[in-house]
């Protein structure tokens, strides 16, 4: 491939072309491909060898494809991606003009995500020079993917096997990528509705599918949706291929969290499996209500917890980590009247220093609005009076 | 990649209000009370004074001519109309403050609107948005008792956020235009603005280290997080901590905390003999006297006899709104500051009269 001429390049497309040969095309335009090795087929301004053998729409997306392979060997990721994108726009008013056919599909698959990796490089060249928002190129690069996906979703004349409505969920997958890194979750909603009333919710691929909740199930997360978000989430972990260790990990970080607030503690040996862990300490002082270990381990992975968007979940389990330890005092303590004074000394004893008996009080309170313990305060008598039966419900009884 | 960048128009207008619209203003009786020098009688037909004259908002609409050049004010003037409408303008006695407030929305507006026609970068607009930001926050606070046929929350706190929201991207857009007091003043605000939200407790969790570590930022963000996991006790106590400013922020956010902090009260409290002391409730809450304290429990269902709260959360009304209240602390912090300062961050500026031109 690295010796491959323009001539026999252009030849292959043309073949493809005529053969409605959706997949060799894609290859011939994908970067990940071997043409793009070629020195030959580096050009700058490929235009009018290309119109010699190409028919119009394909010519120009063909030489703008050209252009970018040029600019890439060269460095250069804006002007890469500038030719890219109009590799895409060419490919629009392509697909568009495609009636009742879906064979290009593959086509539009690669040249989005190219796009989209493409916009990223770019931005990093930008960033590095100071010049532009960042990411900038990204958002403009969604708007491009935007303009395919609506091609796609306003396809709803052709026959169920030609329709283009089959790309829909590839590019909200690339979409959504796009929005939760430029974070603009709001953005995520129509999408989500439109493959929601799509017939084909439940027979497209399945990468494509685990993908697609994966990013539904960490929204709903950011929407404190947690039953929602552990059922996407789980699917995604469950279906997810195994040899793609890694992307079961990325399920892992936010399905774990989600599926300790709803009471279920993950195993060590899944933790160690998926090495996650960071995870490790704060499963075992959530477990035993150990306030104080639970904020070391928090402060200690600080970066990796924020990083990941789960940082303010974590936060939430203090809540389930008083509960633990409010239960023990119960337990040790052996009465149903609980003197406040006895928790505030178990929180003070997890270096909780500045609490103090309205502060507990206030913790206590929202534990029982929420159910999770089953009693009353009585501000006179200075006590939590829990119910003789099961005051302490288990946590995944909750509704 | 050649950016499209489109022409905006540059202003030439030296005044703060274009001469066509003074003469105008001046020819139809339209001139503000407060654009007249003080002790004018509007009896009178008074003459426009270029030094107090500002220019008034108008909304574009389809047949509204695009302004012309000499209509718009170039950045050093928009800053200048901004300084002698937040020293001179919002100290005027003898006038009700809601009159001072609608003038003084109304012509920061119309700088907002040739901030935006002149397509004026960060440079430019931050100086002007931060005092913007900053006098909506002081009057939700200031007004916040005044009725609402003559003043308006809900549309203060609308262009607040807008401003505010404007602010932030511009900061995010170019580093360093702004000291980082101010900046971690501004942040801080946001953070108040949406105590207990998602969106602005990790906006602050993706701050710079230095933002983060900057103590108005960090009891800001102490406060949300606390409402985040429900502790509308530590809210409270934090409160008292802030600079004058966020104080009179949080104050306005102090309704749907306390509509909270009730509804969860009146879960964990609830029955039919036991009470709560309404003075402590008071206290925790930041009521300003016990009167507003019982108001409150009546308006959300509780009933209150003497002094002693009962909670019951069968009769809860979860749906009531709770007015928003002047605070003691807030009160008292703001006594103590003068308004010029708090608003632009100065010492008295210069008055306008001896400066544009």
């Amino acid at each position: 491939m690295a010796h491959l001429t323009l001539n026999h390049y252009l030849q292959q497309i043309d073949n493809a072309w005529r053969n409605k040969d959706g997949n060799s095309l894609s290859d011939y335009l994908s970067f990940r491909h071997g043409h793009v090795a070629s020195s030959k087929l580096q050009l700058e301004n490929p235009e009018s060898a290309v119109e010699r053998v190409l028919e119009p729409p394909l010519d120009e997306i063909v030489a703008a494809h050209l252009r970018s392979v040029w600019a890439l060997n060269n460095q250069d990721f804006v002007e890469a991606y500038r030719c890219q994108a109009l590799v895409v726009q060419s490919f629009t008013k392509l697909l568009q003009s495609q009636r009742d056919e879906n064979w290009s599909l593959p086509v539009m698959y690669t040249v989005c995500l190219d796009l989209r990796l493409m916009s990223m490089h770019a931005d990093r060249t930008l960033t590095a020079k100071g010049t532009g928002r960042p990411k900038e190129t990204l958002e403009k690069a969604a708007e491009c993917l935007m303009g395919c996906f609506r091609v796609c979703a306003a396809d709803n004349r052709s026959s169920e096997d030609h329709t283009k409505r089959w790309g829909m969920l590839l590019l909200v997958n690339q979409l959504f990528k796009v929005y939760f890194r430029i974070n603009k979750l709001h953005l995520c909603k129509p999408l989500i509705r439109a493959i929601d009333s799509s017939p084909f919710k439940e027979q497209f691929a399945l990468g494509q599918r685990v993908t697609y909740r994966y990013y539904v199930g960490r929204k709903a997360m950011f929407d404190s949706d947690y039953k929602a978000a552990d059922q996407f989430l789980s699917f995604a972990f469950e279906k997810c291929h195994k040899r793609c260790w890694r992307n079961k990990r990325l399920i892992l970080i936010y399905l774990i969290p989600v599926k300790m607030l709803l009471g279920y503690m993950p195993s060590k040996a899944v933790l160690e499996k998926y090495d996650l862990n960071q995870f490790v300490e704060v499963v075992e002082a959530v477990k035993q209500g150990n306030i104080l270990q639970l904020n070391k381990s928090i402060q200690l992975h600080e970066v990796f917890f924020i990083k990941c968007g789960i940082y303010l979940l974590l936060e939430k389990l203090k809540i389930i980590t008083f509960r633990n330890l409010f239960k023990k005092v119960h337990l040790l303590m052996k009465t149903h009247q609980i003197p406040i004074e006895s928790l505030l000394m178990a929180l003070r004893y997890n270096e909780l220093k500045d609490i103090d008996l309205d502060e507990t009080q206030c913790i206590v309170s929202n534990l029982i609005y929420e159910g999770k313990i089953k009693g009353y305060i009585s501000h006179q008598h200075k006590k939590l009076v829990v119910s003789k039966q099961n005051a302490f419900p288990g946590l995944n009884t909750l509704s | 990649m050649t950016a499209f960048s489109p022409v905006f128009i540059k202003g030439t207008c030296m005044d703060m209000c274009p001469v066509r619209e003074r003469k105008l203003r001046e020819k139809e009786g339209l001139l503000h009370l407060l654009e007249l020098p003080a002790g004018t009688s509007l009896q009178s037909t008074p003459t426009a004074h270029p030094y107090l004259t500002v220019k008034s908002f108008s909304r574009s609409a389809a047949g509204h001519h695009t302004p012309h050049q000499d209509e718009l004010r170039p950045p050093d003037i928009l800053y200048k109309t901004v300084c002698h409408l937040l020293t001179s303008t919002v100290l005027r006695q003898g006038v009700d403050w809601c009159t001072v407030y609608d003038f003084v929305f109304d012509r920061l507006r119309a700088v907002r609107q040739d901030l935006v026609i002149q397509g004026l970068g960060c440079v430019e607009s931050i100086p002007i948005l931060e005092p913007t930001v900053r006098f909506h926050s002081y009057a939700g606070y200031r007004l916040c008792a005044e009725p609402l046929s003559k003043f308006e929350p809900a549309i203060n706190c609308t262009h607040l956020l807008e401003c505010l929201k404007r602010l932030l991207v511009l900061y995010d857009d170019c580093h360093n235009t702004s000291s980082l007091e101010v900046r971690a003043d501004m942040e801080a605000l946001y953070l108040l603005m949406g105590l207990g939200s998602y969106q602005t407790l990790s906006r602050a969790l993706q701050l710079p280290g230095e933002l983060r570590q900057h103590p108005t930022v960090k009891t800001a963000f102490a406060m949300s997080l606390a409402l985040w996991s429900g502790n509308y006790v530590r809210l409270c106590t934090l409160l008292p901590k802030l600079p004058p400013l966020l104080k009179c922020v949080a104050a306005q956010q102090l309704p749907l905390v306390r509509r909270h902090a009730l509804q969860i009260m009146s879960c964990a409290y609830s029955s039919h003999n036991l009470t709560f002391p309404l003075s402590r409730l008071q206290t925790l809450l930041l009521y300003k006297t016990h009167k507003q304290a019982e108001s409150d429990c009546k308006r959300y269902g509780i009933s209150v006899k003497d002094n002693a709260v009962m909670f019951n959360k069968a009769t809860f009304q979860p749906n009531a709104h709770g007015p928003c209240l002047y605070v003691e602390c807030v009160d008292m912090a703001l006594q103590s500051v003068d308004l010029t300062e708090l608003l632009l961050l100065k010492d008295r500026a210069p008055e306008p009269t001896e400066t544009v031109k």
